[in-house]
């Protein structure tokens, strides 16, 4: 017994890695954050309005943000890109870059809370915790250095995304969505932890800067091993960023959650999964790029054209901006698909401005299930929109239109960016897809952004309204709507009318984002 | 006498695609999240098999972290499953049809 004590007392201590707490700052407030949230709420149930847990909430997400941008600042001179953690986490421009979007997008979608509150009892505590801890995920998605850390990652985002999916109570559409999205996320987190498995055994190494070095320094052709761990990693990925032929789950997740869930997956798990995308990719598979750059290719231009020819023939509008949503997830593929800096930073900067006009997007939808009292809004029920409020009428108007990439809007520039980027690099066949499926989608977005103009119903139901005496007894309970919703000070209209003013002002004055999405494309 | 790594790899690649097989082709959903099971272990059979052929013993680290995640996704998985058909019969995933289009 002594021998064994002073055995180990002589042996040599185990040396643990220095910890850069600074470095994962912004992950470590949204876990504290949300264990405060969650905690708070739970000791004072009856007292805790859901106000204090929506503010306390978006103080978390504030302070994270703070933190980012200070890590931004900070980290701007000699040392700006270095491994942290034992090599397993980055702290580079693009980390950073994505914690001042998760940050932002959390914020927002927080605020939206407060819209969540009409539709259901109890649940605004949840929300805001689930919202904090799926966004930490994101988080070390986007920083991750090491494909184990990204599973981890990309496990605490999508975990929390199935509960929030279903948060709405006694819904059984959110219930089967969550279903839907849950079987379905299991299966391709199954798939890209399989590629993880197979990249391990080709490489030995699952730590993603060592895997560029080793191959690197062994090149490695048509090695059936390292060929199939590449093809699930961009499958398993390639559900999280819906592009097509793995999108079949986004139309019934999006079009079955809440609205403000619906805009933060939207937002928060497509950007972590093309985050995961790039760093992998075009980090550390980079010497193979003549392997993935060609299925890329296929994956968008599939997605391009699938996403919008799909959204043309719908009829419900949530339904209608999932096919959107899949249609941009094509166009930030061709990025990728550049594979240069160019490229990159052109995926970048369509993946911000994407996030905040996705998140106002579905605010506004959100609201206006709020104004006329109906979920599952049809395409048909924005005619005479613009009579009822003309403020959800122009935010509406702008953010669709931002999608459609319209000027003096973040969506031109964007689509611009990807397009000009697939042309330098010589990729003109796509590029010309792009422009089309860019053409196609201007057809139902324009449809989209006119309706609100036209009348309100049809000639035949007005008539029948008329003629049974019930149509000015309609019109008062509308006007009494619309009144309840003005009097109120409401968070949703805040967050609607930031997003319009960040797509449409930055739309005009681009060039300070743009220079900062192209600055951010220095990986590890 | 000795067994190959290859066989292990060969076998963790069947039980993989035998999960996903399950996956697509049976309507239970209780059965769709085993074969779901089935898969992530294919998955650490994978890691250690690695690990033990290239003498490094990070890739059994690994498999205690997707042991970790698979519990986790169980718990909120059989939760999902609770909330969606307390108040039906069966479990079948073709009950799941509100969606269309």
């Amino acid at each position: 017994m002594s021998f064994l004590i002073a055995q180990v007392a002589s042996s040599t201590p185990i040396k643990l890695p220095p910890i850069e707490y600074s470095a994962i700052a912004p992950e470590l407030i949204m876990i504290v954050g949300a264990v405060v949230v969650l905690l708070v709420s739970s000791l004072v149930t009856k007292h805790l309005s859901k106000a204090t847990s929506v503010a306390l909430g978006s103080v978390v997400a504030i302070v994270s943000l703070v933190d980012s941008i200070y890590l931004a600042f900070r980290s701007g001179g000699q040392n700006a890109n270095k491994a942290v953690l034992a090599g397993a986490v980055a702290l580079d421009k693009f980390a950073i870059f994505f914690f001042v979007l998760f940050s932002i997008v959390a914020l927002l979608t927080i605020l939206l809370g407060q819209d969540l509150m009409d539709l259901n009892k109890g649940r605004i505590p949840e929300f805001v915790v689930l919202v904090l801890l799926s966004t930490s995920g994101a988080m070390l998605m986007a920083s991750a250095l090491d494909l184990i850390v990204l599973f981890l990652g990309l496990e605490i985002l999508s975990i929390s995304l199935y509960v929030l999916v279903a948060i709405e109570s006694g819904s059984d559409r959110g219930r089967e969505s969550s279903i839907k999205y849950f079987m379905l996320g299991g299966f391709s987190s199954a798939v890209f932890l399989y590629g993880v498995a197979l990249i391990y055994g080709a490489t030995g190494t699952t730590n993603i800067g060592q895997i560029f070095t080793f191959l690197a320094n062994n090149l490695i052709k048509s090695n059936g091993v390292l060929l199939a761990g590449m093809g699930m990693l961009l499958v398993g990925l390639g559900f999280k960023i819906s592009a097509v032929p793995f999108h079949f789950w986004a139309p019934d997740v999006y079009q079955g959650a809440p609205s403000p869930v619906t805009g933060y997956m939207a937002a928060t798990a497509k950007a972590a999964g093309f985050a995961a995308l790039l760093r992998v990719f075009f980090s550390g598979l980079i010497t193979n790029q003549s392997d993935w750059v060609p299925v890329v290719g296929t994956l968008a231009v599939l997605t391009m054209l699938v996403g919008a020819i799909l959204a043309v023939v719908q009829r419900d509008i949530k339904r209608t901006l999932a096919y959107s949503s899949i249609n941009q997830a094509g166009f930030i593929l061709l990025g990728l698909y550049a594979a240069s800096n160019r490229g990159i930073g052109a995926s970048l900067y369509f993946l911000i401005t994407y996030s905040v006009v996705i998140v106002g997007a579905f605010a506004t939808i959100g609201a206006m299930e709020r104004l006329l009292g109906k979920r599952g809004l049809q395409l048909d029920d924005l005619r005479g929109l613009a009579k009822k409020s003309p403020f959800l009428t122009f935010s509406f108007v702008a953010l669709i239109l931002a999608q459609a990439g319209a000027p003096f809007t973040t969506g031109f520039l964007a689509k611009f960016n990807v397009v000009l980027a697939a042309v330098s690099s010589r990729h003109y066949p796509v590029a010309l897809v792009a422009m089309i499926s860019a053409a196609i989608a201007v057809f139902f977005y324009l449809r989209m952004a006119l309706l609100p103009f036209r009348a309100a119903g049809s000639e035949d139901e007005a008539q029948a309204g008329l003629e049974e005496g019930e149509y000015g007894g309609g019109t008062a309970v509308l006007v009494k709507e619309d009144v309840k919703v003005k009097t109120k000070v409401d968070a949703a209209a805040v967050v609607i009318a930031v997003a319009v003013v960040i797509t449409v002002g930055l739309g005009i004055w681009a060039g300070p984002l743009v220079s900062v999405a192209n600055r951010a494309v220095l990986l590890f | 006498m000795t067994v190959p790594g290859s066989w292990y790899l060969i076998l963790s690649a069947l039980l993989f695609s035998l999960g996903a097989l399950g996956f697509f082709t049976r309507r239970n959903v209780l059965i769709m999240f085993m074969s779901l099971e089935l898969m992530l272990n294919a998955v650490n059979l994978t890691f250690v098999t690695f690990s033990r052929m290239l003498g490094d013993i990070g890739g059994q680290t690994m498999v205690f972290f997707v042991l970790v995640v698979a519990a986790a996704e169980v718990v909120v998985g059989l939760g999902i499953i609770m909330a969606i058909f307390r108040r039906r019969s069966s479990a079948t995933a073709d009950d799941l049809s509100i969606f269309r289009g």
